[in-house]
C-alpha cells in the first residue's frame, strides 16, 4: 500500500509488473492487435455472403479448427482466475480446473456431432427444424436467452480488462477506466462487425496458439526448477502456503458449512454443463463442412484443452510455491494476479510481457466470440426469420448482423462501466447457470427426446432464464453480505451464490412438463424421424456439396 | 412440390440405422456417466467425506489428488474409445445409409423429371 501526500491510496501500489515490461506488454498487443486486425479485414466476408459471415471458413483443417475451439473455451478465467484459485486455495482450485476439462467431455460425447448434423447458422436452425410448427415462438425465446448470456460474459469480460489493468498501473481512475473499457469494447466490435467469423477465428487461433506457448513454457521452466518431480513440487507449494498438508485437501475454499460445500457442487452443475451450451461454442461446432472433420476438430480441441488446464495447475501450484501464498492473496485477494507473479519471479520482464499480453488478448477474443454469437442470434433468428420471415436478401441480414454488434458492444461497454466493482465472478457464472437450465435442456431434448415440442422448449427456454436470474437476484450476491450489490438491503432468501443446483433440474423439469401437459401440438410424425436421420447421418440440402469434400482431410 | 415419403423417413425405420442409433446414444450416456457423474461424485466426496479422500498415497499425495489427476486419464480414455468407436461401429453405417439415401433421391429425381413435363403441359394453358 502507497499513501500518497494527498492522501490517495493505490492499492495495489504500481502494480505486479515493472516498466520496462508494462512497455514490452504493450508493444505485443499492439502487434498481436495490429497483425490480427490487418487479417481480420483481409479475410473478411467479401460480398455478400452471409454463410462467410456466420461460419468462416468451413474448409479449415483439424487442428485449426481445434485451436479456434480451445481460444473459444478457454477464457481469461482460467488463465488467471483459476491458475489463482489453485494458488490459494490448492486442492479446491484443482478440483475447479478438473471441472473445466470434464465439461468438454459432455461437447465431445453428446453435442458436437448431431448438432453439427442438423444446424445450419444457429441454433435457432437446429430448433427451427426440429420444431417447424412454432419456430417463430422458439427462435425468440432462444434469441433472448443468447442475448442474456453473451451480454453477461461479455460485461465479465470487460471488467476483466480492468481489473487485469489494475495489476499493471495500481487502482485506476475512473478516465483510465473508461479509455480502458471503451478501447477493448471498440477493438472487439470491429473484429466482429467487419471480419464476422474469418475474423474471430483468426484472432481465436493466434489466442490459442499463444495460451499453449505461454502457459507450456512457464509450467516447463516450475516443473524443471522442481526437477521434474511432481512430489517435490506439492511439497513445496504446501510449504509456500504457510498450512502444509492441509493445502493439498478440500475445503480451503469451499469448506466450512454445508451452504458452501453446495454452493461449489452448485457451481460445478453450472461449469459442466453449461460450457458445453454457451452460444459461441454451439455456433463453433457448426463451422467444419464435415463431420469427420469435426470429430477430429474437437479430439484436437479435447487434447488442448486438458493439456492448457494441467499446466494450469502446475502454474497454480508453482506461484504458490515459489511466490508464495501471503505474497499472491496481499497483491489480489481473489488471486487473479498469480500467474503474473509467478512470470515476474521466474521469467523476469520478458515472460511476463507474454502473459499479461496473453491475457488481454484473451479476453478480447472470447469477448468477441460471444458478441458474434449474439450478433448472429439477433441477425439470423431475431431479424432475418422472425421479423422478416426469411425474406431478407443477404445484404440485409448482413447489416443486421453488424448493427447488432455494434448495439450489443455499446450495451457491453456501459453495462460493464456499471458493474465495476461489483462481484463480477458472478456475471461470468450466472452465464454458465443460464446457459445449463435454459438452453441445454431444449438442446438435448430437442435431439434426443421425440415427443418433445414447442410449449416444453418454451417452457424449459424461459422457465431456464428466469430461475437463473430470479435465484441470483434473491441470492447474497445481489443483497444482505459487504460484496454485494446492495450490501444494505436484505432480500437473499437464497442461500447460495450459485442457482445451477436448482435451475438446472427446473429447466430439465420444466422441459419435461410443458411437453408432456401439452395436447395437440405435437408436431408432425415424420419431422423428428426426418431430424433423427439428418442428425445421426448428416444429410441435408446444405450437405449436397459436402459430400465431394475429401473425408479424410486430415489436418 | 408435395414431398413423397422423403428417402429420410424410410431409412428411420432401417434396422441399420436403428441399430446405430441405438450404439451412439448408449455410448454416449455411458461414456458421460463415467465421465462426468465420476467427476461431480469426486466434488462431493470432497465436501462431504473429506476423510475419505485425505489419505495419503506416497508423497503428499493424497487420494483426492490422484482422483483429479484420473479424471484427465479418464478423459483421454473416453476420447480414445469415442473415437474407435465412432469409426468401426457408426461410420460404415452411416456411409452405406448416406449412399442408400442418395440413390433414393436420384431415383425420384428421375421419376420426377419423366413425369414433370406431362403434368407442366396440363397446367400450362
Amino acid at each position: 500500500m502507497v499513501t500518497y501526500s494527498d492522501g490517495r491510496m493505490m492499492t495495489l501500489s504500481e502494480g505486479v509488473v515493472g516498466g520496462t515490461s508494462l512497455k514490452l506488454t504493450f508493444v505485443l498487443f499492439v502487434s498481436v492487435v495490429v497483425v490480427s486486425m490487418f487479417s481480420a479485414l483481409i479475410t473478411a466476408p467479401q460480398g455478400d455472403e452471409i454463410s462467410d459471415f456466420y461460419l468462416g471458413d468451413r474448409t479449415m483443417s483439424p487442428l485449426r479448427n481445434g485451436l479456434a475451439m480451445c481460444g473459444d473455451y478457454l477464457s481469461a478465467v482460467t488463465l488467471l482466475g483459476s491458475t489463482g484459485l489453485v494458488a490459494l486455495t490448492g486442492y479446491d482450485g484443482l478440483l475447479y480446473l478438473v471441472g473445466t476439462v470434464v465439461a468438454w467431455m459432455m461437447v465431445m460425447l453428446l453435442i458436437a456431432e448431431p448438432l453439427r448434423n442438423s444446424g445450419k447458422f444457429t441454433l435457432g436452425d437446429t430448433l427451427a427444424l426440429r420444431l417447424p410448427r412454432s419456430q417463430r415462438s422458439v427462435r425468440i425465446a432462444l434469441a433472448a436467452c443468447t442475448l442474456i448470456i453473451c451480454v453477461l460474459y461479455i460485461v465479465a469480460q470487460l471488467v476483466g480488462s480492468i481489473a487485469l489493468l489494475t495489476q499493471f498501473i495500481g487502482e485506476p481512475s475512473a478516465t483510465v477506466r473508461t479509455m480502458c473499457v471503451v478501447l477493448i469494447g471498440t477493438l472487439i466490435v470491429l473484429y466482429v462487425a467487419l471480419g464476422g467469423m474469418p475474423g474471430a477465428t483468426f484472432l481465436q487461433i493466434v489466442k490459442a496458439v499463444m495460451l499453449i506457448a505461454g502457459v507450456a513454457v512457464t509450467a516447463i521452466i516450475v516443473l524443471h526448477r522442481y526437477s521434474w518431480n511432481i512430489d517435490g513440487l506439492l511439497g513445496a507449494a504446501a510449504d509456500g502456503s504457510g498450512m502444509g498438508q492441509r493445502y493439498l485437501e478440500p475445503g480451503l475454499r469451499y469448506g466450512g458449512s454445508t451452504t458452501s460445500k453446495l454452493d461449489f457442487f452448485s457451481l460445478q452443475i453450472a461449469i459442466a454443463l453449461g460450457l458445453a451450451a454457451l452460444p459461441h461454442m454451439t455456433m463453433r461446432l457448426l463451422a467444419p463442412r464435415a463431420t469427420r472433420v469435426l470429430r477430429r476438430s474437437v479430439l484436437w480441441a479435447t487434447g488442448l484443452v486438458g493439456f492448457v488446464c494441467l499446466a494450469a495447475g502446475v502454474l497454480g501450484l508453482g506461484a504458490t510455491a515459489i511466490v508464495g501464498r501471503d505474497s499472491i492473496a496481499e497483491v489480489d485477494a481473489k488471486g487473479d494476479a498469480a500467474v503474473l507473479l509467478l512470470a515476474n519471479s521466474i521469467g523476469g520482464a520478458v515472460l511476463t510481457a507474454l502473459i499479461s499480453c496473453l491475457a488481454f488478448i484473451t479476453l478480447m477474443a472470447v469477448a468477441a466470440g460471444l458478441m458474434l454469437a449474439a450478433a448472429s442470434s439477433l441477425a439470423h433468428d431475431l431479424y432475418g426469420q422472425v421479423i422478416r420471415k426469411g425474406k431478407a436478401s443477404q445484404t440485409e441480414e448482413l447489416n443486421a448482423a453488424r448493427l447488432s454488434a455494434v448495439v450489443i458492444g455499446v450495451l457491453g461497454m456501459l453495462l460493464a462501466l456499471l458493474a465495476w466493482g461489483t462481484n463480477t465472478a458472478s456475471l461470468g457464472f450466472l452465464a454458465f447457470a443460464i446457459a445449463a437450465s435454459a438452453i441445454l435442456p431444449t438442446m438435448i431434448y430437442s435431439l434426443f427426446w421425440r415427443r418433445f415440442n414447442a410449449r416444453g422448449a418454451l417452457l424449459s427456454l424461459y422457465g431456464g432464464l428466469t430461475t437463473s436470474v430470479l435465484l441470483v437476484i434473491c441470492s447474497p450476491v445481489v443483497s444482505s453480505t459487504p460484496t454485494s450489490f446492495y450490501p444494505d438491503a436484505d432480500f437473499a432468501f437464497f442461500p447460495l451464490q450459485n442457482p445451477g443446483i436448482v435451475s438446472v433440474p427446473a429447466g430439465f423439469l420444466l422441459g419435461w412438463l410443458g411437453t408432456v401437459m401439452s395436447h395437440g401440438e405435437e408436431e408432425a410424425a415424420d419431422v423428428y424421424e426426418q431430424f433423427e436421420v439428418r442428425a445421426m447421418l448428416g444429410t441435408g440440402e446444405q450437405e449436397e456439396v459436402q459430400q465431394e469434400e475429401p473425408v479424410g482431410a486430415r489436418q | 412440390m408435395p414431398p413423397a415419403p422423403a428417402a429420410e423417413n424410410r431409412v428411420a425405420s432401417h434396422p441399420d440405422f436403428r441399430s446405430i442409433r441405438g450404439a451412439h446414444r448408449s455410448f454416449g450416456i455411458v461414456a458421460l456417466l463415467i465421465s462426468v457423474g465420476g467427476f461431480l461424485l469426486l466434488v462431493l466426496l470432497s465436501g462431504f467425506a473429506p476423510g475419505v479422500l485425505n489419505q495419503e498415497m506416497f508423497g503428499h499425495v493424497t487420494v483426492g489428488l490422484a482422483g483429479g489427476i484420473g479424471q484427465f486419464a479418464v478423459m483421454a480414455l473416453t476420447a480414445w474409445r469415442y473415437t474407435v468407436h465412432m469409426e468401426r461401429r457408426i461410420d460404415p453405417a452411416v456411409d452405406r445409409l448416406r449412399a442408400e439415401i442418395a440413390r433414393d433421391e436420384a431415383e425420384q429425381a428421375r421419376v420426377q423429371q419423366a413425369r414433370g413435363p406431362q403434368q407442366r403441359r396440363f397446367g400450362s394453358w
